[in-house]
């Protein structure tokens, strides 16, 4: 089931649009700039694809939260590893750090991320996880609140016996997560509606595979992100730890994680 | 615990054994002539002695003296005085009718005096108001409130703009105890806050207890919120209601038996169209509820009351997400007196609180709710005019069903499941005497004893070395742990019991006719906890039991005031401080997941909370123009340390401010009677803004720009402040005319104050750029109430 909170923030936006909203100046503390690590790294699966797939992750800094950009890290020196090898990631000099890495090791094996910036380590660890394909994607015609929400319903089939995570990219910087407690084993579909979307417009959906610790990372991440955040249905915002540890110095913790996720993809234009 | 019962029963053998034979009693009850309805807090005063008494909830009075004779004079305000000659020799039952003086007397008086304070009773931090001053208070959309205008008192604040929820004394929502007509009500407010769940016209008399809380009353720390409800008008028929804005209301009472049996049937409705100019769609939001109640007088000595309430919400959004939430609650009440000093009340009372969704497009339907037995037995003993006890009985017998989920349609891929539900038992006996030692000290000393078992249950959770809750030593943080195993308990055993004795003491010292001090202290113990993941009431919030993982919450309270009536009473002055202290205080994790949450034990933490305050209520009583001034000074705040010395707690486990914490509460509330025909009342609030958190920094993930938090509530929203007015216009041509009705024109928020309901901070959609968003619900809002009675 799509955890609760992030359904009813239908309800969320009925009671501030019965108020009203508007944007305002307020003072914010600042803090020093910390290392972020955006290493979600994505194993699409489509047809023809390679036996290697190009691996990459971002590194950056916080920021002021006004700041209309946060500063990309370079020079820092990033490596994946294995019990058995060691990938050296190629400084893109833009932020990305790249590797080719074989499918059959990323779906195999345990991976340590190693990232030494400004003179201290950062690691995490990780093990790639698999999905499921979207089976069918298509437009529906119900709306949901404003009336003018395009519908696009998405099904797939959930395994039987594992418990299961899901993170749904949908495009547009809009992600979803969801588990099998509710739906175990069935074929589960659920209907998403986009707001100012107009016809003719390409979506593109992701499935990925997550496990249950990155999985509540990127609830609390989309909830503090988005539109419905500090709500009556959100826990208050708070500093967000993910899976990575400066081993150096443990108080000037990285923000961001590591995972690996098999990822399938599916596209529909708007009618 | 049978041998505490037994020497409750001691205690109680003892007392009657110590009552002197040369006495005789005077007792009865007292009515509004027009009515039957009986009158709560009548005064009979012996002025050549400087005795007296006060009727109880149920109109019940009982003076015992020395043989002789006596002047009675029975008191009320806004009714005429009765003074009657008695003569003394035997026991004597005298009822009393009360006939209201609004024709003979200036108008202007239509406040009870319960509202003024009783220097010489030992309660204190006590606030009472009637329905007539609530219905005085403006309030948003025209509608009287019973929430709102408790938040005008001294102590009280707002749990946000639009919330029906009140904070007292730095405590949470959760720890008000609501009765309505005995019966404990789990969520107060229609509509998400925007009214509360009480009909203005069915209530009769409420008290707010924040401090110094009788011993008949547990089972929440903060304050108790007791409301009466009328009987119903047993000599003749009447209507009343109101047209309004938003809803409309209509109440009919009278006698089905002349002078012995009556009813009364009320019910509130808003337009189902309320929010629909905003959306040109089907989308619908409205509540309704119904309250109707029958009482039989069986005969001098027993009355039956068979009340009920019926409440619900709904919110429909294009069939595709519905919502319905709401109370229903019947209770069957049998006054009895067993003689002339000694009162009793049973109840029996049946509630449910029912909160139900459907998800359409998720295919998804959820219902939950909690459910309610509740059996009390309270007896008023009148052993002597020095000398009263109260004691009693109650068990509460409770199932939590924290969601039942199914499919809402065929092809939905949702199965069926039930959460584990829960059950609980909460017993409590209460022996307390209110004892007028020397004339001018009088006290009031009681013992709670509440006993609290947690119930077999199908699933418990089963944690390794029982710690659902881990601590990663790595990037310091909480993890939910893995359950290892379910465990089943079978309905009758107890999973865990809880016995806690609550001592409760209150004191006052007359200082003169006019001034007294007062002191007091209560112990309480709060078995429920609402995990709420804000600071205002959602219907959704989570009831969680104590138990196995779960401690209970215990409170300490002092209290210091000083009181004096200035100029015969047409001024009072209240002045109090308090410190609390709340044991087994819970607050979540960083990142908790609160809601259809099976295993809500691996979210939370559990600490202490604290508040300590100065309260001061200065209240022009008579006169055209009357009010009050109140202003709190105060703080709230908690602490969750690390349960080892490696863990950090929340917040490095320092003190931070609760959501409660305001530090400056001001309120005036004014009323001025210009003639017969129009009244006018203003208030205003001001309350330092809600502790809340602020981004320190961003940074970005999967391209989405994620504002940064550092500790908890260390920064405040802005300042919260308003002004509302009204003025009620009743037309001369009421006078010797069946139908009676009057007009209220009302703005609220007068200089429309966007006073900020939560701060958001985001990323524009369409510009990309981070900005903080302002949320305010209520701006500048005039509206008309048309009410009626015959």
């Amino acid at each position: 089931m799509f955890r609760l909170k992030n359904i009813l923030f239908v309800l969320l936006i009925f009671l501030t649009t019965s108020g009203c909203e508007d944007v305002i100046d307020v003072d914010l503390p600042n803090e020093e700039p910390r290392l972020v690590i955006d290493a979600l790294i994505r194993i699409p699966e489509q047809e023809g694809q390679e036996e290697t797939v190009l691996t990459y992750i971002k590194l950056t800094t916080t920021a002021p939260f006004y700041d209309e950009q946060v500063p990309v890290v370079t020079g820092a020196k990033a490596t994946l590893k294995t019990p058995s090898r060691s990938y050296t990631l190629t400084d893109q000099s833009n932020g990305f750090y790249t590797a080719d890495i074989s499918r059959e090791e990323i779906e195999n094996e345990v991976f340590t991320l190693e990232v030494e910036y400004n003179n201290e380590i950062y690691t995490a660890t990780t093990q790639y996880v698999p999905t499921v394909p979207i089976e069918y994607i298509g437009q529906g015609d119900s709306t949901l609140f404003s009336g003018d929400e395009r519908e696009v319903i998405v099904i797939y089939t959930d395994p039987r016996e594992t418990d299961d995570y899901y993170l749904f990219d949908l495009d547009y910087k809009l992600f979803l997560v969801s588990e099998d407690e509710f739906y175990q084993g069935q074929t589960f579909g659920f209907s998403y509606f986009y707001e100012d979307l107009s016809i003719g417009t390409s979506i593109t959906i992701d499935i990925l595979g997550v496990d249950k610790n990155f999985y509540d990372y990127m609830n609390i991440v989309i909830n503090q992100a988005g539109r419905d955040s500090g709500g009556p249905f959100e826990s208050p915002p708070a500093t967000l730890r993910g899976n990575i540890i400066n081993t150096t110095n443990p108080d000037n913790f990285a923000l961001g994680y590591f995972a690996i996720a098999q990822e399938y993809s599916a596209n529909i234009v708007l009618e | 615990m049978p041998k505490i019962i037994f020497s409750f029963a001691l205690i109680i053998c003892c007392c009657f054994a110590s009552i002197a034979q040369n006495n005789h009693t005077v007792s009865g009850i007292i009515t509004d002539s027009s009515s039957n309805e009986s009158l709560i807090g009548v005064n009979v005063l012996i002025p050549e002695i400087g005795k007296g008494a006060v009727t109880n909830e149920y109109g019940f009075y009982s003076i015992t003296l020395p043989k002789g004779e006596y002047d009675l004079i029975i008191t009320f305000l806004g009714f005429e005085s009765i003074q009657k000659h008695i003569n003394l020799d035997q026991n004597q039952k005298l009822n009393f009718e009360l006939t209201e003086a609004t024709e003979t007397l200036d108008e202007v008086i239509i406040e009870n005096n319960i509202e003024k304070l009783s220097i010489r009773k030992p309660q204190m931090s006590i606030n009472a108001l009637n329905s007539s001053t609530i219905k005085q208070i403006p309030v948003v959309l025209g509608e009287a409130d019973v929430i709102k205008s408790i938040l005008l008192l001294p102590g009280v604040t707002s749990g946000g703009e639009g919330a029906s929820g009140f904070n007292v004394r730095g405590g949470s929502v959760d720890q008000n105890l609501i009765l309505l007509d005995e019966a404990i009500i789990f969520n107060s407010s229609h509509l998400f806050g925007f009214f509360s769940v009480f009909n203005p016209d069915a209530i009769k008399d409420l008290k707010l207890y924040k401090g110094g809380i009788p011993a008949s009353y547990g089972g929440r720390v903060s304050s108790v919120l007791d409301i009466y409800q009328k009987e119903g008008n047993s000599k003749e028929f009447h209507v009343n209601g109101g047209i309004g804005a938003v809803a409309s209301r209509i109440l009919a009472e009278g006698p089905i038996v002349k002078n012995k049996s009556s009813f009364l049937v009320g019910g509130r409705a808003s337009y189902a169209h309320l929010f629909l100019p905003l959306f040109d769609n089907e989308n619908k939001a409205y509540f309704y509820d119904l309250n109707t109640k029958v009482s039989y007088k069986v005969n001098d000595n027993n009355n039956l009351y068979l009340s009920g309430y019926f409440g619900r919400d709904v919110f429909n959004i294009e069939n595709s997400f519905i919502n319905t939430y709401g109370n229903s609650v019947v209770n069957l009440r049998w006054n009895h007196l067993f003689n002339d000093k000694l009162f009793s009340n049973l109840s029996l009372i049946y509630s449910d609180y029912y909160y139900g969704l459907v998800l359409d497009f998720v295919g998804f339907e959820y219902d939950s709710g909690i459910r309610n037995f509740n059996l009390k037995y309270d007896f008023q003993h009148y052993l002597s005019n020095n000398f009263q006890l109260n004691y009693g009985l109650n068990n509460i017998y409770y199932r939590f069903n924290p969601g039942y989920i199914e499919p809402n349609r065929e092809d939905s891929g949702i199965i069926a499941e039930q959460l584990t539900q829960k059950y609980a038992n909460e017993f409590a006996a209460y022996i307390e005497a209110e004892h007028e030692v020397i004339p001018d000290l009088t006290l009031r000393y009681g013992l709670r004893f509440s006993y609290f078992t947690r119930l077999g249950q199908d699933e418990l959770n089963l944690y390794e070395n029982d710690n659902p809750l881990l601590f990663n030593e790595d990037l310091k943080i909480y993890e939910p742990a893995d359950r290892i195993a379910t465990i089943q308990y079978s309905k009758s055993s107890v999973i865990k019991g809880f016995a806690n004795l609550e001592p409760r003491f209150s004191l006052s010292y007359a200082l003169n006719d006019a001034s007294s001090f007062k002191a007091s202290y209560n112990r309480m113990a709060q078995y429920l906890h609402l995990i709420s993941n804000t600071s205002t009431p959602t219907p959704l919030d989570v009831y969680a039991p104590s138990g196995k993982y779960i401690e209970p919450q215990l409170l300490d309270q002092y209290a210091l005031g000083y009181f004096k009536e200035i100029a015969d009473n047409s001024y009072s002055l209240e002045t109090e401080v308090f410190y609390k202290e709340v044991k087994n205080r819970l607050d979540y994790r960083d990142g908790a997941q609160l809601i259809a949450n099976d295993a809500i034990e691996r979210e939370i933490l559990s600490g202490e909370a604290r508040s300590y305050g100065l309260e001061f209520l200065l209240k022009k009583n008579e006169g055209a123009f009357t009010g009050w001034l109140a202003y709190t000074l105060s703080k709230s705040e908690q602490r969750i340390p690390g349960r080892t010395f490696i863990e950090t707690g929340i917040n490095n486990g320092d003190w931070y401010n609760t959501p409660y914490d305001k530090t400056h509460d001001i309120s005036v509330y004014a009323n001025y009677e210009l003639n017969e025909k129009w009244n006018f009342n203003a208030n205003f609030l001001f309350q330092t803004g809600q502790p809340t958190n602020y981004p320190t920094s961003q940074f970005q993930f999967q391209g989405l720009a994620v504002p940064n938090y550092g500790p908890r509530n260390q920064e405040r929203l802005p300042a919260y402040h308003r002004v509302d007015l009204s003025a009620t216009l009743t037309p001369r041509k009421n006078k010797n005319r069946d139908w009676q009705a009057e007009w209220v024109f009302s703005i609220y928020n007068v200089y429309n104050r966007r006073n900020a309901a939560s701060i958001n901070f985001r990323e524009d959609q369409s510009t990309g750029v981070n900005q903080a968003i302002r949320t305010s619900i209520f701006g500048i809002i005039p509206s008309v109430t048309y009410n009626f009675k015959f």
